[in-house]
């Protein structure tokens, strides 16, 4: 419990006095390859029943007309309820997994697996054993009996390879497709998702009801010319043009020194802070905000606290790049317990 | 410190006399002669150490008397090579005389200020004295002292009374030098009272055992108390561990860079680490927090310092000394795996007038107030209250946009004693202590903030009785009932326990031999408790990084039982001779949590190997040492199948006396560590909490101290320890998180004279370690990377050193004192790094300092 002390003082400490992760760049700013978020459907693992993972990705900001890069994403699942509870017992089998794999993993067929162990693209599904719970430990202090389902993934601008040595971390490479090297962080994500099975319990994912932009509410119209755009609901002041993403965007200018910034409100459903189990208080719910062009003046907003309940202003304002183009905007909602959701739109930069 | 010695009995009077010097140390003064040096150049050898002859039997049964004179050879280290019979007197005494002059030491004869061989002439008298009756009282003791001013120059014509069972003694005035004597006097206890026109009364008690030949110096106070604390300082008295460094109130106040702080101070003593900031931990000698237990008048305090440091809980006009202990101490304390700090509150004044305190400065506001009470003679009290003001000046820090505060962060504590003599031999004091921080904000910038709030609250209502029973037998009694309320939260992290402790201690102390006491005693803890709340899943020490707590499934408990802790234990201490003591005890632990029952043998020694001044004493110990697991361990072990820690403490040591001021002490450790709890898999996989993690704690400390006096006090203290753990059987030890190689601190303070004091403290410590990320894993659970942990704790940050100075000034007026001070923390405004940051990918790191920059304390006191 010392520790728990420990982490206040560092909370303090980092929130209000040295400000920890003062000199990077925001961790909204997208650079390069990213991973935002894994929703499962359903949230919670039902014993016997699959669930289906969606990835949640973005990349660089590309200049306007130029293709997306080209990016492979794989999935080794198969982990349920390790003896540990934690995603390093996974290892041992990510390894055995690895070893199976084709020197291009994504040249391995699904089919080679028993399903829900191998795939690929950006949804898998995986199968829950029947008897995940009776697995997983048991133990008094738990406030309800659960059990993790860990799935890896990778996500890699170039070429995925399976790398059985490492026996420490999640076995699996990216190489550039053209000189067979390693790529650079920019180019390779690895991680992996946690679905929980509880017993006599189920978490939902958040429901995000749509974004507001400067108060107008984001549509996900499609187009082909600018005129195919109508104004946004509550912001009729704010000019909308056809991106080249088909989709129809607001229009703002460059931001130069001092601009205001936009605001940026996801509209949560309060009913998304679930009640904990056996428990008085809701779960922890939170929005993060990404941008590959121009940065959020808070990369991540708390949308309801357990202790203090729902957070009454949770926007985050998005300051315009110098440079003209096209900026494609991320917003995620997670819940403590798994649960996500989410919402993406283009801004055109004038 | 002004050694004692004992007299055996009816050994024949000496008479002495140094030949050159003309420096009688007896009643009789003789020929002054040095046949081999030339007087103009020289300054003669000084006797530093006496040696007693035995009286020739024979020659006792003849009550004859005699007088030997001897020539004696004093090399340049001042001791005695040859003793020659000049003058014989027979009967057995010229070699009674010369067996004793072999063992006399000197301070050496002196050419041009430079050591040298001497040779001068004793005349050792006999003196036969009547063998008193048998029932007959021992034979006298006496008291010799020396009365001082806070100036340190002697107080002439002050008039020392002495009392004993409520009946004067007798009374006498001091000398020119300030001394003053009381000889024939029955073993037993006095009460020694000092008065001088324009100083404070003092009084104090002395014990006495038979022959003992106390030695003291007094100093009195001038009515501002708080620079001279009324010191005592006694001829060797035993010490019952092998290393207590105590501090005294003028020492502890004066501290550059703990704001006059006395528990602050502490972490200038060797072996005690610098702790991270804002954790307010005490560190000492390698060990884990928490081990180290803080005890007020024999009470434990579960926080000693608000707010992680700010300042300690008892304010230091509240205290008279703090004793810590490092290492292999009695086992009078327990439950403690690493060393022990006693502090004692103070008695109150007796001298009939009411005084008081107030101090303003940067952190908090605090007034004190002391005196008889009024409609209860002989009774007298002091109570102190204190507040923080950090609120103001925090508040705007913290508070922004995504910041609510809720609850300033606000610390108060308060103390209310009252005490009595009931009887000459007895003392009783009753007292409510308590102290209490608070604070609550809101941070809504992340998923890991949220609600912080914090509630450490306690209060205690305690007394404490004292009571030499007879000249053989004394008592001590302690008792206090407490209330504690601990509650953190963040985020899903809550953890809020209530306790209501009951802790008694007592001991009997039975003086049954001059050279031996046997001491026993109980020391219980009974404190039921309730403790609710969440923690995340901590999957062990040598885990992974398993990424923010936030999204950790919660461990949750909701418990209510009872610590009982009852202890007993026995200590016996042996002198056998002059030179060599020896404390041998053992104590018996029972905990309920536990079910198990630890028995701690101890064993320390000490040995005088060059007796008075320069005094040189080896000093060595050993002994077990159990400390029940931590109250989150049990909880969450759920199974109670958990044992104590343990260590096994071994020291050894040397004290050295280099000048009257300066003492060295040098002291090698070794710690082995056992029945560590750790968490790890079972032969299932499943984590589990078992005792099987080990340690290893060495090192070495050096302090070097000038002692303080009326101009300057200081110390350097060096420290060079390893501290490793095997958290797995099998696995390779490592460096456990909190070792610090290298800790150095320098500090003194110097009175300028017209009010002024200077005081600085530089400090180096060794870099802390940490354990790097050699890159990031995303969790989508988190929506964030969490490290890849590299080797634990393979790195160490940059070393930490700062530079604080401190200048007080005291004007002196006819009512009252004004005092005002300024601490100047982090003169050179050095950025210590405290831990590593690393971006959101844990690509890019940089390190992060938590100390503060340079800050200028400015504190006010009056007093009068």
């Amino acid at each position: 419990m010392q520790r728990a002390s420990e982490l206040g003082a560092l909370a303090l400490l980092c929130g209000s006095l040295a400000g920890c992760g003062e000199g990077f760049d925001s961790p909204s700013k997208v650079q390069g390859l990213r991973a935002f978020a894994v929703r499962a459907e359903p949230a919670s693992g039902v014993p016997g029943q699959s669930a289906t993972l969606e990835l949640l990705r973005g990349d660089r900001q590309e200049p306007d007309g130029a293709a997306e890069r080209e990016v492979e994403v794989a999935w080794l699942g198969g982990c349920h309820a390790p003896p540990s509870r934690q995603f390093f017992d996974c290892y041992p089998l990510l390894v055995e997994i690895a070893k199976r794999l084709e020197p291009r993993v994504l040249d391995t067929p699904e089919a080679r697996f028993p399903s829900g162990i191998f795939g690929s693209g950006d949804r898998f599904q995986i199968e829950i054993p029947e008897d995940v719970l009776e697995r997983s430990p048991r133990l008094e202090t738990d406030s309800v009996h659960f059990a993790p389902s860990f799935t890896f993934f990778a996500v890699c601008a170039g070429e995925l390879v399976p790398r059985p040595e490492l026996t420490d971390r999640v076995p699996l490479g990216c190489v550039s497709k053209s000189t067979g090297e390693p790529v650079s962080k920019d180019d390779f994500v690895i991680g992996f998702s946690t679905l929980y099975t509880l017993e006599g319990a189920t978490n939902e994912n958040p429901e995000l009801m749509g974004l507001r932009f400067d108060g107008g509410l984001v549509t996900e119209a499609s187009c082909e010319l600018d005129a195919d755009c109508e104004p946004l609901d509550g912001a009729p002041e704010l000019e909308m043009a056809c991106a080249p993403s088909s989709r129809c965007a607001p229009v703002v200018p460059a931001c130069a020194e001092g601009c205001p910034g936009h605001q940026v409100l996801p509209l949560i459903a309060p009913e998304s802070a679930e009640r904990l189990p056996n428990e008085d208080h809701t779960e922890v719910v939170w929005a993060n905000f990404f941008a590959n062009a121009g940065e959020f003046g808070k990369e991540a907003q708390l949308v309801n606290d357990r202790a203090s309940g729902w957070v009454s202003e949770f926007a985050s304002k998005w300051k315009p790049p110098k440079r003209p183009g096209t900026a494609r905007i991320w917003v995620t909602v997670n819940d403590q317990r798994g649960g996500a959701a989410w919402s993406t739109f283009d801004v055109i930069v004038r | 410190m002004v050694s004692g010695r004992s007299k055996r009995r009816l050994v024949g009077t000496v008479v002495l006399a140094l030949l050159a010097a003309g420096e009688a140390r007896a009643q009789v003064g003789t020929d002054a002669r040095d046949a081999a040096a030339d007087t103009r150049a020289v300054t003669p050898p000084r006797l530093v150490k006496f040696a007693k002859a035995v009286y020739p039997p024979a020659a006792e049964q003849k009550q004859l008397e005699a007088e030997v004179v001897l020539a004696l050879e004093i090399d340049a280290l001042g001791h005695v090579t040859v003793a020659d019979v000049v003058e014989p007197a027979g009967n057995g005494f010229d070699e009674a005389a010369q067996a004793a002059a072999l063992q006399f030491e000197f301070e050496p004869a002196r050419r041009n200020g430079n050591p040298v061989k001497s040779r001068i002439l004793y005349r050792y008298a006999f003196r036969f004295e009547p063998t008193p009756a048998a029932e007959a009282p021992p034979a006298p003791s006496r008291i010799d002292g020396r009365v001082l001013d806070d100036a340190g120059e002697p107080l002439v014509a002050a008039r020392v009374r002495l009392s004993s069972e409520g009946r004067a003694v007798a009374e006498r005035r001091t000398a020119a030098d300030g001394r003053f004597s009381f000889a024939d006097l029955a073993p037993g206890a006095y009460r020694v009272q000092i008065e001088s026109d324009g100083f404070t009364a003092f009084d104090t008690a002395e014990s006495l055992a038979a022959e003992e030949q106390l030695e003291a110096t007094y100093r009195l106070e001038r009515p501002a108390p708080e620079d001279m604390v009324n010191i005592v300082v006694h001829g060797t008295r035993p010490q019952r561990e092998v290393t207590r460094r105590p501090l005294s109130r003028r020492e502890l106040s004066r501290v550059p860079g703990t704001s006059g702080d006395a528990l602050r101070a502490l972490q200038n003593l060797p072996g005690v680490a610098r702790p991270p900031s804002l954790s307010g931990l005490l560190i000492v000698r390698g060990n884990a927090e928490m081990t180290t237990p803080v005890f007020a008048d024999g009470l434990w305090l579960p926080s000693i310092y608000h707010f992680g440091g700010l300042s300690s809980v008892i304010p230091t006009e509240m205290l008279d000394e703090v004793n810590f202990y490092p290492g292999n101490f009695s086992v009078k304390y327990g439950r403690a795996l690493a060393g022990v700090v006693d502090a004692h509150l103070r008695e109150t004044r007796e001298d009939g007038r009411y005084h008081g305190l107030l101090q303003l400065d940067l952190i908090d506001v605090r007034a004190v107030a002391e005196g008889p009470i009024p409609g209860l003679p002989g009774w007298n009290f002091i109570g102190g209250f204190r507040r923080s003001h950090v609120d103001a000046w925090l508040t705007p820090l913290l508070e922004g946009e995504d910041t609510q505060i809720k609850a300033a962060p606000v610390y108060y504590d308060y103390q209310l004693l009252a005490d009595t003599r009931p009887t000459e031999r007895s003392y009783f004091r009753i007292g409510v202590v308590g102290s209490d921080d608070r604070f609550r904000i809101i941070d809504a910038s992340s998923a890991t903030g949220g609600q912080i709030s914090s509630i450490d609250s306690s209060w205690g209502v305690g007394t404490i009785y004292e009571n030499s029973l007879s000249d053989q037998l004394s008592l001590e009694l302690t008792t206090s009932l407490a209330r504690l309320h601990q509650r953190f939260e963040v985020s899903t992290i809550l953890v809020d326990t209530v306790a209501y402790g009951t802790i008694s201690r007592s001991e009997l102390e039975w003086r049954f031999w001059d050279r031996a006491k046997l001491r026993f005693g109980y020391d219980l803890l009974i404190a039921p408790y309730s403790v609710e709340g969440q923690v995340p899943d901590d999957p062990g020490p040598s885990a992974p990084a398993v990424g923010p707590f936030v999204t950790s499934p919660p461990r949750r408990f909701d418990e209510s039982n009872v610590f009982f802790q009852p202890a007993i234990y026995g200590e016996f201490e042996l002198s056998p001779s002059s030179r060599t003591q020896v404390v041998s005890g053992v104590r018996l632990d029972y905990t309920h949590d536990t079910g198990r029952f630890d028995v701690s043998p101890r064993l320390t020694a000490r040995y005088e190997l060059v007796q008075g001044f320069p005094g040189t004493t080896l000093k060595g110990g050993s002994g077990l040492f159990f400390q029940p697991p931590g109250l989150a361990e049990v909880v969450l072990s759920a199974d109670q199948s958990l044992r104590s820690l343990r260590n096994w403490q071994n020291s050894l040591g040397v004290e050295q006396e280099l000048t009257e001021q300066l003492e060295l002490s040098v002291e090698g450790f070794y710690n082995l560590l056992d029945n560590l709890v750790t968490r790890r898999p079972d032969e299932r996989g499943v984590l589990v909490y078992d005792n099987s993690a080990t340690g290893r704690i060495f090192g070495a400390e050096l302090m070097l101290r000038y002692k303080a006096d009326e101009r300057f006090f200081g110390w350097v203290s060096y420290t060079l320890s390893r501290s490793e753990r095997t958290w797995i059987p099998g696995e390779p030890s490592r460096l456990f998180y909190l070792d610090q190689p290298q800790i150095l601190t320098v500090l003194g303070s110097l009175d300028l004279g017209r009010g002024w004091e200077f005081g600085a403290r530089f400090r180096y410590v060794s870099g802390n370690l940490y354990t790097p990320c050699t890159g990031g894993l995303y969790s989508a659970l988190a929506a964030s990377y969490q490290c890849l942990n590299g080797s634990i704790n393979s790195e160490r940050l940059a070393p930490f050193h700062q530079l604080d100075v401190r200048i007080d000034k005291r004007w002196v007026f006819d009512a009252f004192t004004l005092g005002a001070y300024l601490d100047l923390i982090n003169a050179y405004n050095q950025s210590n790094p405290d831990f590593i940051d690393y971006n959101y990918d844990y690509t890019q790191s940089q390190s992060v300092t938590g100390s503060l920059p340079i800050v200028p304390s400015l504190g006010l006191r009056g007093e009068f």
